[in-house]
């Protein structure tokens, strides 16, 4: 089953990062035979790393091995996009957030609604891959998206 | 100058031929995957490359991008402040 890739996994590798570019590589490479994609707001997020071009980007991404469905035409197969009940699960669990973000005394950080965006849709899939597992884990009930982060081998499925 | 050919012609089921000369031009075999992409009015036709995410380390270099900043940084520009608390 098809894993949700996040945008910071994306940069690592088209950064070559100093830190976890082998490692978010190596991560993919291994789950590559399951499935990879990406949600709209990732493909959203990437634009500036890739001069705004777009066929430039989508060349990275087939080179990576990750389906998106971001343009008209432009993807055969496998693609996350937003449904419906996502508005549903999104609307609560952002409420739930900030309400548990106001009460916690400054404990809880502000998470960006990009996260919110992409943890929504990994929600049916196999998971999300990322190093921020907190911010996904902060958004959803425990257990209810499964995280795969490239720098902990041992969440590798 | 883009190089053209006589015209092709599309079928009832959508398919059509692509010229032998097309083939040869991008290294195009029996069962190669191929992307579509529809700009300006236009088709284009783009071989999809087999997909390595170990390879793809080396596409910025390959193309001419920055990279410069490390990539917790650059998350952190796009989401503006968004990222408070992020390892």
């Amino acid at each position: 089953m098809t894993w949700i890739v996040d945008t910071c996994v994306l940069l690592d590798v088209r950064l070559n990062d100093a830190r976890f570019g082998r490692a978010s590589a190596t991560c993919l490479a291994h789950l590559l035979p399951q499935g990879l994609a990406i949600t709209s707001t990732t493909f959203i997020e990437l634009a500036p790393a890739f001069r705004g071009d777009s066929a430039l980007l989508e060349a990275f991404l087939d080179q990576v091995g990750v389906a998106h469905q971001a343009l008209p035409g432009s993807v055969q197969g496998l693609t996350p996009a937003w449904e419906a009940d996502d508005t549903a699960h999104a609307f609560g669990a952002w409420h739930r957030h900030v309400q548990a973000r106001r009460s916690s005394g400054g404990t809880i950080p502000r998470r960006p609604l990009a996260d919110l965006f992409i943890a929504t849709v990994a929600r049916r899939f196999a998971g999300v891959v990322t190093r921020n597992a907190a911010h996904v884990q902060g958004l959803f009930p425990e257990g209810a998206i499964r995280v795969v982060d490239p720098t902990q081998p041992d969440t590798w499925p | 100058m883009p190089a053209t050919s006589p015209t092709s012609v599309i079928s009832a089921r959508g398919q059509t031929q692509v010229p032998q000369w097309v083939r040869e031009e991008l290294h195009l075999s029996p069962g190669q995957q191929v992307r579509w992409v529809v700009r300006d009015g236009e088709a284009r036709l783009r071989p999809v490359p087999q997909a390595d995410p170990l390879a793809a380390l080396a596409f910025a270099e390959q193309h001419g991008l920055e990279s410069t900043m490390s990539s917790d940084d650059y998350l952190a520009d796009l989401r503006g402040g968004e990222t408070e608390g992020a390892p």
